[in-house]
């Protein structure tokens, strides 16, 4: 019920906010931008580009796979950039201005007051995340040939869970700092060293949750469930649920000084 | 410089050229809607309605992640 | 009847302590003020009365339910800047934090709507909280507070940032509250403690320095002083004065005799009986009153 009501309001917030509408807005734009440029850039090259007469121009062509792999590769980077700062401010800024206070002196439990707002950003980045997908497929078979919807759509579901767990790392830092633009900017710094310590380890760290775009990508080319994927999604949501919980500890015992 | 090959490259760019354009213009008028009523944005509002306007797709996304101030 | 007892509540920050194992009980229906300088520990006393922070030492019992560990249910509390979310109407506001505080949705909009008047907010009910000025923002803050019919309302300096006119408004309403509701709000002022209150907790450096009957203070800590003057001082005067009863100290400063005493009407008569019998040259004979204001003073510096 108080979940609920919270609920509730994140939705209506980031609906008067717009975050419901330019978030998706921008993941569709970062997931078709790499495909339509890769495809068209030999041909803008040979009209306005002023290519030397008799020069031959020759860019091999991803396959569709590939092309859909572009998508996550820039949602990946910028993507990541965008949920830490979309969500940097959902606790910490709240803490900041007092709001927090008193939305706290009502019998509100830390539990619900976590989740509620963990919620309503997941199904934010869940939405973006299945319309910038829907759209990289429709380009990419537009320009590249044919890949199945569903391998596409399964794959966004997979990856989902990879920003999830970004977002969960921002709720904690939420929990502790006060200054949102520090929550994103050291969100960005974790998922970067996360990033370099699973690269070097990647033959141990199979089912590091940082895996799972890469298991999500090798899904993409041949379709088949790997153990590692599976495994890397299921560590993911282990560690969202813990961090959930951690963040949700650190709110009680910092209200409690 | 080729005209009819120009041509025929605006051609076949136009269905794709579409929906980015609609995508541009949604996010520039949520970001003008939203500047008139915000309270506050980080700097003067008539900069973010500048770039919101001419700074083309970025401009809007640039004023939803840094030009709001709550 | 009771309604709160407050059994040596201390808070520790850095081995200091704000809070200083205060006590205190609140009766049921009545207003009471903390009233002390800033720093004293109000805000903090009051933090740990609304369940917002925890107390290192000492307990707070609620009469009503004593098994009850969260009694942010029972306590409506406004911070002393009152902070919304701006995006929110007032009236969606209190909807809002009523659904938090376990009101079904058409009970909260049902209160919503008669807080709204009561707090002189209708005509703002649908506008957003952003464009509200600092007395609405207050007003609302205490409507917010009242939303779940709490048995205890506290404010945390409710009228000190705002305007005489805000600030009268808000006095009034306390008024109004204080006939069904038990009030504890904190204030440095003591003319907003004296106006609404029906008690008082003086609080310096977190210790209770004085508490009771506002009344009561006054009449126990009215230390008179009578201002006397003759036009030729009689022999041993200062000794014939001090013999008095109801005396407790003679000053002599230009010609001036400040005698001080307890009881008003008592000395008085005393002191005109031996002038009098004396045949003493009374030139000026003047009563003046320690204020509370100075009692507040006197308290703080001790």
């Amino acid at each position: 019920m108080q979940f609920q009501v919270m609920f509730k309001k994140e939705l209506l917030e980031n609906w008067r906010n717009f975050k419901w509408i330019w978030v998706p807005i921008v993941f569709i734009i970062l997931a078709i931008m790499d495909p339509i440029t890769t495809y068209y850039l030999p041909r803008i090259l040979e009209t306005v580009g002023g290519l030397p007469e008799g020069a031959v121009f020759s860019i091999p062509m991803p396959s569709p796979a590939e092309a859909v792999g572009m998508s996550y590769a820039q949602i990946g980077s910028i993507g990541v950039l965008i949920v830490a700062v979309i969500s940097m401010g959902t606790i910490a800024g709240e803490i900041r201005s007092g709001v927090y206070e008193m939305i706290l002196s009502k019998p509100v439990s830390y539990a619900n007051y976590i989740m509620s707002k963990f919620s309503a950003y997941s199904l934010i980045i869940l939405l973006s995340l299945i319309v910038s997908m829907i759209a990289s497929w429709y380009y990419v078979s537009l320009l590249f040939g044919d890949i199945a919807f569903s391998t596409v759509i399964v794959s966004a579901v997979f990856y989902t869970f990879y920003l999830l767990f970004i977002l969960s790392i921002t709720v904690v830092l939420n929990t502790l700092l006060k200054s949102p633009g520090l929550v994103a900017f050291l969100t960005i710094i974790i998922v970067i060293a996360l990033n370099i310590i699973t690269d070097i380890f990647s033959h141990v760290l199979t089912w590091s949750p940082l895996m799972v775009s890469n298991h999500t990508l090798a899904f993409l080319y041949d379709g088949s469930l790997t153990s590692e994927l599976i495994g890397s999604v299921s560590l993911a949501i282990i560690f969202t649920a813990l961090l959930l919980v951690v963040a949700t500890m650190i709110l009680q015992r910092r209200a409690f000084d | 410089m080729n005209l009819t090959a120009d041509l025929e490259l605006l051609k076949d760019l136009l269905p794709l050229i579409i929906p980015l354009v609609i995508l541009h213009l949604i996010l520039m008028t949520i970001a003008l809607i939203d500047i008139r009523k915000i309270d506050e944005t980080r700097g003067p509002k008539y900069i973010w309605v500048l770039i919101s306007i001419f700074v083309s797709t970025i401009g809007p996304i640039i004023y939803f992640l840094l030009g709001r101030r709550q | 009847m009771s309604l709160i007892t407050v059994d040596n509540l201390t808070k520790t920050y850095d081995k200091k302590d704000v809070v200083d194992h205060i006590s205190f009980t609140l009766e049921s229906g009545k207003c009471v003020a903390l009233l002390g300088p800033n720093g004293a520990g109000k805000t903090t006393t009051l933090r740990m009365l609304a369940g917002f922070i925890k107390a290192t030492e000492g307990t707070i019992s609620f009469d009503e339910d004593e098994l009850t560990k969260d009694f942010r249910k029972f306590v409506g509390y406004l911070p002393q800047f009152p902070v919304f979310h701006r995006w929110m109407s007032g009236f969606e506001f209190l909807v809002y934090v009523g659904q938090l505080a376990d009101l079904s949705k058409k009970e909260a909009e049902e209160r919503a709507d008669e807080l709204l008047e009561l707090v002189n907010l209708k005509d703002f009910k649908k506008m957003r909280i952003g464009k509200y000025s600092g007395g609405m923002k207050q007003r609302l803050g205490i409507a917010q507070a009242l939303i779940h019919r709490p048995k205890l309302i506290m404010l945390d300096e409710p009228v000190s940032a705002l305007d005489p006119i805000g600030r009268r408004e808000i006095l009034n309403l306390m008024r109004e509250l204080k006939k069904d509701a038990t009030i504890l709000f904190s204030t440095h002022i003591l003319n907003d403690a004296e106006e609404v209150s029906d008690e008082i907790i003086l609080l310096n450096n977190g210790k209770v320095i004085e508490k009771g009957n506002i009344n009561d203070i006054h009449s126990e800590q009215e230390t008179v002083t009578i201002h006397i003057a003759f036009s030729e001082d009689p022999k041993f005067v200062m000794e014939r004065l001090k013999e008095i009863e109801s005396v407790f100290q003679v000053t002599n400063e230009r010609g001036e005799y400040q005698v001080s005493v307890h009881q008003l009407l008592i000395a008085r008569k005393q002191l005109l009986d031996l002038f009098q019998k004396e045949n003493w040259p009374l030139t000026k004979f003047e009563v003046a009153k320690t204020s509370l204001e100075d009692f507040f003073i006197k308290a703080v510096n001790k």
